[in-house]
């Protein structure tokens, strides 16, 4: 990396705000850790992804113009969901095209970069790992996978890891089930995908499971748990930077961080 | 039926004027693939082909002039009551020329096949074609080595049922005419200046015929030819 | 309230035995098809080459289609055309009895099943006797296709033995696979020496030359096309493309993704009934070209990539909620990614509008198309269709989601239902254990952080400049 210390952008996600906002300080941390200057535009909410997968592209435009706003800049933006990640980088110019916005729609989706895909792949980041050993289950979600292309970067991080066993479940590249409103509107068909990945991810033996999208981590943890199963579930970035600054983790579980 | 024609017709040119006259990516469109890599050469064709053709579970024989006789002894040895083929063809005059006599003195004598001429239309002998332990011989214009394919063109001299309702198909094949790909083929077809016109029934068969819509288990010889026999020939 | 898809979809997940049949099916078509194309770069330039012989076909449709009907007609085929599936029937009808006969052979045909074809026939007075052997198996269980290309995917040999059994009380049937298959066999042989009419599809339509390409392993498509002394074809328009030379890269396209074969045991090429001098094939080949929506799709700019499909079946085998369902689940003559996009182009975008929302999106589908048909964004215009045309419950949907946009549109609003959240946190989480819904049926309830990720982060020092 040339510039050692690039300024981001960095989008929340609505999920991660509402149930995991400790993600999201882990991300920003590990950015800034990286070398990164790291911006939080307050503005942000949602990428307005939901709506637009269930058809509704009036209301999902709605929002995601308060985001096109919100992001102004020439910053890369770092989201630390392939899913959101996909949204602004390949369907933005579509909801926006033919629509005055399509030009900044356009470069709203060029400057989007996943949050382990830049800390790997541009930033090249080799952190030492000061954790103990551990199994990790990795599930990659289909945006990830597909329509990213960032399973690698993830794996990667996880795999630079000393102490850390990397087990992929079997049928890997299978959906979770989760799929956004699918979850809730198809409840029996979604609830069969889920249950065969649980099955697959704790066959693993692993007693972490770890990914890059809170969407599919919310939907399993839900399953697991309900099934009674022990097995640990965290977003990526909240695992990678307990590994990384062990005694600063400790503070930001018990919350008195700085 | 014209009133159906043009409405179709119709809505789609209604479309194309709107959508202007696209033409996309014509040279991508074209035949000829990244994946056939030209000509290979005879050793490296047949090696392919005669893997392909285990694979798809047909029967190769290498064979001289002597071939009646080979087909003769196997389907004998397959307990094959009649062998039918095309009676104008110039391989079923040969066919016919050295085919066995029942009645002479080798020890196969008696099991040999009748030879049964497919001299008249299928209407007047459609029950007999259908008769159990019949056998169809016909011959091969090409086949693909990368497939294990055989390519029949079936005309007046050779009926396309031979290939189809007997229950043992044997093939004479030239070893000089396996090309690697289909797309070899058929660029070597399409690109003849006076190309004969495709016949009514254009072929391409690749092994006996075959089922697998009972729990994916392969079972051969669901309607059409349970055996499929080529009889490979190496020059003239 | 439960939606009859939803309802479909229950039942077809609680039929354990089909569920099992199909899931192990389709595994093993997803390992065949990974192992037919064994070099990516290859597979994507080869689903590059598809696209463009498809485009371009579709590009050109009507002049396609002329000279398709003009070089057939020189062929010595008759060509049809239809607008409806009534028609097409009609036309099927008229040809049956204008050949003097009320019993047809049937080879395998996804487009005789979208017109319903057998009921008109019978309707008629027609019997349409299928020779397929898993299309056979279900028209002897008087059940539909559970799969394009394997339509009796859903049973096993022990329930085929079953409906064998029930069908034909006075013989004897072994439960082995082969066994069931010699009975077919002979059975359907002596039907194939007697029926004068056969019935088929096309799998491409060659206008240079006038052809006819029929794909199969049985034999029992060929037989339906060379015994009999009429031969009606019947397919949908977009089948078309331009040269024969564009054949090849499409075979190799549509076998390796739809079952993993190299190529079928019979390709069969038809271009023409039988020659004055020849002694074998129909005396008459007709030629239905069917419409039945498809210039409609084709007038739609982005819906117009459906009509590349070549059917191979590919999306189904790799789509999550297919794999788990079949074919049933849908209730639709084309099921899975595929049938959420094109059926309701044909049938309206009520019931079948809603097979759209039977997908997570996940774009396993789209990943392997053989011609890059992108179905997942299909799969999203036709729920923005159906939130546009559709009252009930997409206008209680509509009105949900613009709340949504009022709140998240507005940073200031979003951040005071934000922290409003935050702050009741602890009333809403034990609530949301007791609040019945679709999520926690069968999951625990996600729960809300106490603090929100701007006030972390700015305690943290993240600035907003």
């Amino acid at each position: 990396m040339s510039n050692q210390h690039p300024t981001v952008i960095f989008f929340g996600t609505c999920l991660i705000n509402t149930l995991a906002p400790r993600a999201g300080l882990a991300a920003m941390r590990l950015l800034r850790r990286a070398g990164a200057q790291v911006r939080f535009p307050r503005d942000q909410s949602c990428c307005g992804q939901p709506a637009y997968n269930a058809g509704f592209d009036d209301q999902a435009r709605r929002v995601a113009r308060a985001q096109l706003k919100a992001l102004e800049g020439e910053e890369p933006i770092i989201v630390p969901s392939a899913s959101c990640a996909g949204m602004f980088r390949h369907e933005y110019p579509r909801l926006f095209a033919g629509t005055p916005e399509q030009a900044p729609a356009q470069h709203l989706a060029e400057r989007i970069v996943e949050l382990c895909d830049y800390l790997q792949r541009i930033l090249g980041v080799n952190w030492p790992d000061l954790g103990p050993p551990v199994r990790v289950a990795l599930h990659q979600s289909c945006s990830a996978r597909r329509e990213m292309q960032v399973a690698a970067p993830a794996r990667a991080l996880l795999e630079g890891l000393a102490q850390v066993e990397v087990l992929e479940p079997a049928r890997a590249s299978d959906c979770c089930g989760f799929g956004g409103t699918f979850a809730v509107k198809q409840p029996d068909i979604s609830e069969a995908m889920t249950a065969d990945k649980a099955g697959a991810l704790l066959a693993t033996d692993a007693s972490v499971l770890v990914s890059q999208d809170l969407g599919c981590l919310t939907s399993l943890e839900g399953y697991l748990r309900r099934q009674g199963a022990m097995m640990q579930v965290q977003h990526i970035a909240e695992f990678l930077w307990e590994r990384i600054a062990s005694p600063e983790a400790e503070a930001l579980k018990t919350g008195d961080a700085r | 039926m014209s009133e159906a024609r043009e409405g179709i017709l119709g809505r789609l040119l209604a479309t194309a004027d709107a959508s202007g006259p696209a033409s996309p990516g014509q040279a991508a469109a074209d035949g000829r693939t990244a994946t056939h890599g030209g000509k290979a050469n005879d050793d490296s064709n047949l090696d392919e082909f005669l893997k392909a053709l285990e694979a798809v579970h047909g029967e190769v024989h290498r064979v001289g002039t002597d071939w009646p006789e080979v087909i003769a002894e196997m389907l004998a040895a397959a307990r094959v009551d009649q062998l039918w083929y095309g009676a104008n063809s110039p391989h079923g005059a040969q066919l016919q020329a050295r085919w066995p006599s029942p009645s002479a003195g080798s020890e196969l004598a008696g099991a040999v096949p009748r030879l049964k001429p497919f001299d008249k239309s299928i209407e007047r002998c459609r029950e007999a074609l259908f008769a159990d332990r019949s056998a169809g011989f016909t011959s091969a214009q090409a086949a693909i080595a990368e497939t294990g394919t055989l390519i029949l063109w079936p005309g007046p001299a050779e009926p396309r049922t031979l290939s189809l309702v007997p229950e043992v198909h044997c093939v004479l094949l030239e070893q000089s005419r396996i090309v690697p790909t289909l797309e070899d083929w058929m660029a070597d077809y399409c690109q003849q200046a006076d190309r004969p016109p495709l016949p009514t029934n254009l072929l391409l068969i690749t092994g006996p015929s075959k089922s697998a819509d009972i729990e994916q288990t392969l079972t051969f010889g669901v309607h059409g030819p349970k055996r499929l026999i080529v009889f490979l020939k190496n020059g003239n | 309230m439960s939606s009859p898809l939803r309802t479909r979809l229950r039942e077809a997940l609680a039929r354990a035995p089909a569920r099992r049949n199909i899931g192990r099916a389709m595994a093993g078509l997803v390992d065949k098809r990974r192992a037919a194309f064994p070099d990516a770069q290859a597979l994507e330039q080869l689903r590059d080459q598809g696209q463009a012989i498809r485009d371009q076909a579709l590009a050109n449709l009507p002049a396609l289609l002329r000279e398709l009907e003009a070089n057939c007609r020189a062929n010595g085929i008759e060509v049809h055309w239809a607008r409806t599936a009534a028609e097409a029937n009609e036309k099927v009808r008229e040809l049956v009895q204008a050949a003097g006969t009320t019993s047809v052979l049937k080879g395998k045909s996804m487009v005789s099943e979208e017109i319903g074809l057998n009921a008109a026939l019978a309707e008629a007075g027609i019997e349409a006797l299928e020779t397929d052997l898993g299309e056979w198996i279900i028209q002897l269980a008087g059940e539909a296709p559970s799969h394009i290309v394997a339509p009796a995917v859903h049973l096993d040999r022990r329930e085929v033995a079953a409906r064998f059994r029930e069908h034909f009380p006075e013989l004897e049937v072994g439960e082995e696979i082969a066994d069931l298959t010699a009975l077919a066999r002979r059975l359907l042989r002596e039907r194939f020496a007697q029926l004068r009419v056969g019935i088929s599809g096309v799998n491409f339509l060659i206008a240079e030359t006038g052809t006819l390409c029929l794909i199969e392993n049985e034999g029992n498509g060929r037989l339906c096309t060379t015994l009999p002394e009429v031969h009606i074809a019947i397919t949908g328009i977009e089948k078309v493309i331009a040269r024969l030379d564009q054949l090849p890269p499409l075979l190799r396209l549509l076998t390796r993704s739809a079952t993993g074969q190299p190529i079928t045991t019979y390709v069969n090429l038809i271009s023409g009934p039988r020659g004055t001098d020849e002694r074998d094939g129909p005396r008459a080949v007709h030629l239905i070209l069917l419409d039945n929506g498809r210039a409609r799709l084709q007038a739609d700019p982005e819906l117009r990539a459906t009509l590349r499909c070549i059917r191979c079946g590919a999306c189904m085998n790799h789509c999550p909620v297919y794999t788990r369902v079949g074919g049933h689940g849908y209730g639709t003559v084309y099921p899975g990614p595929l049938g959420a996009v094109l059926e309701p182009r044909l049938h309206g975008l009520a019931a079948p509008g809603e097979l759209a929302e039977a997908s997570s999106l996940c774009g396993a589908c789209a990943e392997v198309c053989p011609v890059r048909i992108p179905l997942p964004q299909l799969i999203r215009r036709v729920r923005r269709d159906r939130a546009r045309v559709s009252p009930g419950t997409t206008g209680r949907q509509a009105r949900l989601w613009s709340l949504w946009a009022a709140i998240m549109a507005h940073p200031a609003r979003a951040r005071a239902v934000t922290r409003t959240l935050a702050l009741l946190a602890p009333v809403i989480n034990p609530a949301l254990h007791w609040l019945p819904s679709p999520w926690t049926r069968h999951r625990q309830p996600p729960q809300l952080a106490r603090e929100t990720l701007a006030k972390l982060a700015s305690e943290e020092g993240f600035g907003d400049e």
